[in-house]
């Protein structure tokens, strides 16, 4: 038992040395280029800063901000809201295109590929296009929606009405981030091994209960990443918002690393965006740690381990 | 993968021509505006085919600003730091996927928090170093992030395909006295083919397009990369619609080779490589 | 490596080390990639007996291009210097700026567009131009419009020379104008009869709507804040109170102006809603718009795009309250680093001389309008082979018009202002005096609140 025991620690020593040696180049480069500016904004965020003057005022830029701005409340609210309703939209969306475009037929190169093209559209170019898509008199959208019966009358006024902005940014954000998704989602598809398809095809299960019970399971793991990767990117939703409405109509598309960018670029007040970038930060590892602790409810991992 | 019910396949044709239709519009709509005069380009309904063509807009974006010498730059930044990052990247992803150490937990949530703080608010900092390393207006700054890694992203999205990978295969050769590293580059890296290549795919994309790099970073016109030449067809009165178009689908036509050639490796992937007989 | 990095350390000693990697690396990427990286990673031995300085501007390629030509041309004169043209993208071109600054790296010679001017000048960025102004007989201080001169000022010191100096003005489509049997607004507005109520006749005869509503032809584009704060000063209005303290909208002037404009679009329906007048589907260019304001330097992408029809320019109409137009210019600053502040200022001096300035805002490129007065009054200025014919117009606004009241805060508060006046200009709230009335006091509490906040 003794012996075991301490075999084990030994082999645990190797492990836990080899484990670190392979980190090190990240870890090396967190310490060199990170972790510094990680640091100093953290400072900052203690300070009044306008690129000039340093001054400390300890926690004023935070309670300033969580009791005294109403918007940042305001901005804080439309990027929940769209965070909210676009990931998991998102998620079954990209699933569902990575899943037609695992199917065996003939030109699915081709077809991957035109599903990709909006990823590959520069973010300056895709917005001017989503104008001209989102515009509600001569907009494509509203041109489709009549033409399936819908009074031009009640077409959504989408970028200028406060009401749809938001819904307007979704859809936009499951046409642009979608295909990196969808990517994501062919590469795990990809990795299922045939062989499980073929048991359940002898149990006589059907394709439904194949993409249930063998599908969503082996490909938790990346649901889970695109999960995570998903709540954190679009938590910080910005080109945009800046190049299409630059916030508006209203505040309506204000949101959160705009208004960050706002102040830090535009009104040179570095302590508060600081203060709002750690905000952020605090909310997103609170995020990504609880779904981490549930990971092992639902994440399957083939290689045993967390 | 077997073969489809000829209904079924009709069903899949049927959805993915709707979508690729749907999906392929921004490009197409690029493509048409980057056809147009000037005169067309606002035209209202808007012109769908374009008459007249114009195709000396290419020629115009291509001459008007140095893009031989910009592209030059794009393709050496992307292809060293493309190649830097599979690489350090797939080696620290391996770490956090099969080693156990007390501090690996704490860890790797330092390494996903590097992406939760805005770069708004690190962008000044960061500059700062390497302005203190004096290598302002060099490709150091552009290059070197990717030989540490290159970011959560790559290694977080590897570590989830490492993780789904069976650990009968490398434990069979640790048995049989291979070394840590072997097991990474002659059993990992050949399973996970799908991902590396999902992974390449995102970081050429990722230094191809980058902007705010080159921009903060390079000061001498001759260093300048594509994505900030592009942006120079924007100016305060408003965009060069049609020439910024055409520069736009200069821009991204090796991207879109690259993805269209990826395709091959990306159907086969595991089920080539033998481990689906388990 | 940046060839002259003042910075007040010294070098520290793996300095040169790295440089000798860095210069190797430099070669290896230049032969990489392309010739000219060689020449610019090798540095400038050949012409090391000249001082080489930095001189940051945005622009699309073609201006870029002239800005190129300029360069040149001073290249060739002096030789002792030799200017580097730094091209940066319009778009992102403040972010990139206020890196440089903040990090004491800035280039020698700086554009800096007038919004942010006042706040970027309170940090010490900038170098005090009044001795040379003073002093140097070749700048001839006293040609320069005093308007395009108050521009560059802070604390009674000249700090920025102004470039790129522009108006906004009427841009009118002459044959929507003539159709609707209109009469030409330009001559009326030297008879001082171009008002805004004629304006709005105007815009009415020139509408034409579709049986099922829709526009096919709109009068006039509504600009938005701050390119429409004439009418406010037409109807008696002001911006912020004189010590600029205040926000001075919620005025029965200001509702009355801001009420005309929301009129036109959603009573008289014939100004272009936002979506109808989105990517330009009632763009001036499109030739279905009667009339549209905007800045001077418009001009050049008029004369390329608009080929079906004739137009011109006029001044901004009248007011009960007069007619002046907006005057805004942008600011050619010098780095308060720079170590060759005489040779900079020889620069500057060449960028804002009469002769630069006929070559730039003349008839062959109409990029802005010239800072001084013996330009804005030449033939080199005044005549035109093309559109626009009406220069008159351009002198006008220039002798007339009015700053705007941008302050250090003027991006805080123009910001929280304009997310006011969506409500008005969206058309989901139509009262302009109620409007305006929140704004103000939305606007009154940023002018209040602490700074750096």
């Amino acid at each position: 038992m003794a012996a075991l025991t301490v075999r084990r620690r030994s082999l645990s020593g190797r492990e836990a040395r080899f484990g670190l040696a392979f980190i090190a180049p990240w870890l090396a480069g967190f310490l060199v280029f990170a972790l510094g500016p990680m640091l100093a904004s953290l400072y900052l965020s203690f300070c009044k800063y306008d690129l000039h003057r340093l001054e400390w005022v300890g926690a004023e830029n935070y309670r300033r901000l969580l009791t005294a701005d109403p918007l940042f409340w305001r901005a804080l609210q439309n990027t929940v809201v769209y965070v909210a309703i676009s990931v998991p939209l998102g998620l079954a969306g990209s699933l569902a295109i990575a899943v037609l475009l695992n199917q065996n037929v003939r030109g699915q190169r081709l077809f991957r590929t035109l599903f990709y093209l909006p990823s590959l559209v520069p973010a300056v170019a895709s917005s001017l296009l989503w104008l001209w898509v989102l515009n509600s008199e001569n907009g494509l959208l509203n041109y489709g929606l009549s033409l399936a019966g819908l009074p031009h009358r009640l077409c959504p006024r989408w970028l200028e009405d406060p009401v749809w902005t938001l819904p307007a940014f979704v859809l936009m954000s499951l046409w642009g981030v979608g295909g990196a998704r969808m990517v994501i989602f062919l590469a795990g598809l990809q990795g299922i091994p045939e062989s499980y398809y073929e048991a359940a095809h002898i149990d006589g299960a059907t394709s439904w209960q194949k993409f249930w019970f063998v599908t969503i399971p082996m490909l938790s793991s990346t649901i889970f990443f695109n999960l995570i990767l998903g709540v954190i990117g679009s938590f910080q939703v910005f080109t945009s918002a800046y190049v299409m409405t630059s916030g508006g109509p209203g505040n309506a598309s204000l949101f959160y690393v705009l208004y960050l960018f706002r102040n830090a670029f535009e009104y040179f007040k570095l302590g508060k965006a600081s203060a709002m970038a750690w905000i952020l930060f605090a909310v997103l590892l609170g995020f990504t740690m609880i779904q981490f602790r549930q990971a092992h409810r639902w994440v399957h991992y083939e290689g045993g381990d967390e | 993968m077997s073969r489809l019910s000829p209904l079924r396949a009709g069903v899949v044709y049927l959805l993915l021509a709707a979508g690729a239709a749907v999906f392929s519009l921004p490009f197409l709509w690029t493509v048409s505006t980057a056809l147009k005069t000037p005169e067309n380009v606002f035209r209202s309904p808007p012109q769908i085919v374009p008459l007249p063509v114009a195709w000396d807009n290419f020629a115009k974006a291509w001459t008007a600003l140095p893009f031989p010498t910009y592209v030059a730059n794009t393709l050496f930044i992307t292809v060293v730091a493309t190649t830097a990052q599979v690489l350090t990247g797939s080696l620290v992803a391996y770490g956090f996927a099969r080693f156990r150490f007390r501090a690996r937990t704490p860890l790797f949530y330092l390494l996903l928090s590097t992406m939760m703080l805005p770069s708004q608010v690190t962008m000044i900092p960061v500059f700062l170093i390497w302005r203190q390393a004096r290598l302002i207006d060099t490709f150091w700054p552009l290059i070197v992030p990717a030989f540490f890694g290159g970011g959560a992203f790559n290694i977080f999205l590897l570590r989830q395909f490492f993780l789904t990978l069976p650990r009968e295969m490398d434990e069979a050769a640790l048995m049989d006295g291979a070394g840590y590293l072997r097991i990474w580059w002659s059993i990992l890296m050949p399973l996970a083919r799908p991902a590396l290549i999902a992974v390449t795919l995102f970081a050429f994309l990722a230094h191809w397009d980058d902007f705010m790099g080159p921009l903060i970073y390079l000061n001498s016109p001759e260093k300048y990369t594509v994505s900030v030449g592009l942006r120079m067809f924007q100016d305060s009165f408003g965009t060069n619609l049609e020439q910024m178009m055409a520069a736009s689908l200069i821009h991204i036509a090796p991207t879109i080779l690259l993805f269209f050639l990826a395709q091959r490796y990306f159907v086969r992937g595991i089920a080539l490589s033998g481990i689906g007989g388990r | 490596m940046p060839r002259h990095d003042r910075l007040p350390q010294s070098k520290p000693p793996a300095g040169r080390e790295r440089s000798a990697t860095c210069s190797r690396r430099a070669l290896i990427c230049a032969a990489l990639s392309s010739a000219a990286a060689v020449a610019a990673g090798c540095g400038t031995a050949g012409r090391s007996s000249r001082v080489e300085l930095r001189y940051m501007a945005w622009g699309n390629p073609e201006q870029l291009g002239v800005e190129q030509q300029l360069v040149d041309g001073f290249n060739r004169q002096n030789r002792d210097i030799h200017v580097r043209l730094f091209r940066v993208p319009a778009s992102a071109y403040l972010n990139k700026a206020i890196i440089m600054l903040a990090s004491r790296t800035a280039p020698d010679v700086i554009r800096i567009d007038h919004y942010n001017f006042p706040n970027l000048v309170r940090k010490e960025y900038f170098r005090d131009l009044s001795p040379f102004a003073d002093s140097d007989a070749q700048f001839d201080k006293a040609d320069i419009f005093p308007a395009a001169l108050q521009e560059g000022m802070y604390r009674g010191r000249l700090y920025g020379l102004n470039v790129l100096l522009g108006g906004v003005m009427m841009y009118y489509n002459k044959a929507l104008f003539a159709a609707a049997g209109q009469p030409d607004p330009y001559r009326l507005w030297m008879e001082r009869r171009w008002t805004w109520d004629r304006l709005r006749e105007a815009a009415i005869a020139i509408s034409r709507h579709a049986p099922d509503g829709r526009p096919e032809r709109l009068g006039v584009q509504i600009p938005t804040f701050p390119h429409n704060a004439y009418i406010l000063w037409a109807f008696g209005g002001e911006i912020l109170s004189a010590d600029g303290k205040h926000c001075l909208l919620n005025s029965p002037g200001c509702a009355r102006a801001y009420q005309f404009l929301a009129d036109l679009r959603w009573k008289d329906r014939v100004a272009p809603t936002p979506s109808q007048g989105a990517l330009s589907a009632f763009g001036f260019e499109s030739g279905k718009l009667g009339m549209t304001f905007d800045w001077m330097g418009m001009a050049p992408r008029f004369r390329r795009a608009v080929k079906s029809f004739d137009w011109d320019v006029c001044p901004v109409p009248y007011g009960p309250a007069g007619g002046a137009g907006i005057l805004k210019g942008n600011q050619l600053v010098m780095s308060a680093e720079t170590a060759y502040p005489e040779k900079a200022w020889r620069f500057m001096r060449y960028l804002t001389s009469a002769r630069t300035e006929a070559m730039l805002y003349g008839d062959k490129l109409r990029r802005g309008d010239p800072a001084r007065r013996s330009v804005a009054r030449s033939q080199e200025f005044l005549h035109a082979s093309r559109p626009p014919y009406n220069t008159g117009a351009y002198l006008s606004a220039l002798e007339n018009g009015r700053l705007l009241p941008i302050d250090a805060r003027w991006q805080e508060w123009s910001t929280v202002l304009n997310a006011e006046l969506d409500e008005l200009w969206g058309g989901r709230d139509l009262d302009a005096a109620r409007v305006l009335a929140r704004a103000a006091s939305k606007v009154d509490a940023v002018l209040a609140s602490e700074e750096g906040f």
